[in-house]
């Protein structure tokens, strides 16, 4: 039974419950990869420390699997990966040109005046 | 792909760059006649270079053992960036609601632009391979009086060179404030010099900040072509503890398809 609930659990919906089970198991397996990657780098057995890499990259697999479910029940997500994952160029500004010339959402978000065409009727 | 304005960096909120924007686009909208005539293709990004003419340079005819070969003609985008610096306490003051804010140099920064742009596609830029509208036109400019009368004659003569060229309409008179005065006038007879414009070419008269006389042009659409990479966007690029300082920035280039399609109206 998961467990972590913050709000009465008789309270919460189906989707919200299902939601806290996939994030806390996200959150274990980031977990379980950190504490394999740790013992992975101090072994001096150099089979142990195969072994733990494997095991690290399970675990990561684990991560991306329930993280993908994460990104298709819940749409900030998605949009949120979209902008930032596989990118190159400064992570801090990819949000920005993710936004394009558009105009929507906030001003930092936008990189166009929006002026294009003024041909009437256009 | 677009340009990474840095806007994520500035000391300023949202409301601020709202401002901004809201009023250097207020400018340049007033100021860009051009693309009020012109078809406009665009914005395709901060990362294209150049636009394809569809046409190849043979440089070497080849022969039988050996392929011929040539190069692809492009025209490069032009660049333009304008720095602007505004006093970050004049900032504070609008968030506090202030409506008399200094944005001198926002104004001057986007009438720069504006007239930068105007320019190109008007009279081109010999630099960057552009023919604008009025330097390129293959049509006899009309010589005129600076008088309502004469300004009605010269639109009709122009209208009808167009006509006689197979260049069909609507078509529109863009003026600078010179022309603009004459249009203002009351001919005899009843009626605005405007008006009388717009009836005989079919849309309204648009302003240009860079244009001495006047010009008549098609509207019809496939003889003039303005591309635009980064279309206008204003920028970050530093402060201090006084001022910040932005640009306006743009990427475009102009094409002329049809010499015939504009009349220029020069007035003696």
């Amino acid at each position: 039974m998961a467990t972590g609930y913050h709000e009465p659990t008789e309270e919460l919906s189906v989707n919200a419950r299902n939601m806290h089970r996939a994030l806390t198991s996200l959150i274990e397996e980031l977990e379980a990869v950190d504490w394999y990657n740790q013992r992975a780098d101090v072994t001096d057995d150099a089979a142990l420390k195969a072994i733990l890499i494997h095991n690290r990259d399970e675990e990561i697999e684990h991560a991306a699997m329930t993280l993908e479910w994460i990104r298709r029940q819940m749409p900030e997500f998605d949009e949120e990966l979209k902008t930032y994952l596989f990118t190159s160029g400064e992570i801090t500004e990819l949000e920005e040109d993710a936004m394009g010339g558009n105009g929507e959402g906030s001003s930092t978000k936008k990189t166009g005046l929006g002026i294009g065409s003024l041909r009437k009727g256009r | 792909m677009t340009n990474s304005l840095k806007r994520f960096s500035a000391p300023i909120s949202d409301s601020v760059w709202d401002e901004i924007d809201d009023n250097a686009a207020d400018i340049l909208r007033s100021r860009l006649s051009a693309r009020t005539v012109v078809d406009f293709n665009g914005p395709l990004g901060w990362d294209v270079d150049s636009i394809g003419l569809g046409r190849t340079n043979i440089v070497d005819n080849g022969g039988a053992d050996k392929p011929s070969w040539g190069t692809r003609q492009s025209l490069p985008l032009v660049e333009l960036r304008q720095p602007f610096i505004l006093s970050l306490s004049e900032l504070e003051n609008l968030e506090r609601g202030a409506k008399d804010v200094d944005l001198d140099a926002l104004e001057a920064a986007a009438k720069a632009m504006a007239a930068f742009e105007e320019n190109i596609v008007y009279k081109g830029l010999a630099q960057a391979g552009i023919e604008g509208m009025l330097s390129g036109a293959d049509t006899e400019a009309i010589v005129t009086e600076a008088q309502p009368a004469a300004m009605v004659d010269a639109v009709a003569a122009a209208i009808t060179q167009l006509r006689e060229n197979n260049i069909g309409g609507p078509y529109a008179l863009v003026g600078g404030s010179k022309a603009f005065d004459i249009l203002s006038r009351i001919i005899q007879g009843g009626g605005t010099v405007y008006r009388i414009v717009e009836q005989m070419t079919g849309s309204t008269p648009e302003w240009s900040p860079v244009i001495d006389g006047a010009a008549v042009v098609s509207l019809r659409g496939g003889d003039y072509e303005l591309t635009v990479g980064q279309d206008l966007s204003v920028g970050y690029t530093g402060h201090d503890s006084d001022n910040i300082s932005l640009y306006l920035v743009e990427t475009l280039t102009f094409r002329v398809l049809e010499p015939r399609a504009t009349v220029e109206i020069k007035f003696k």
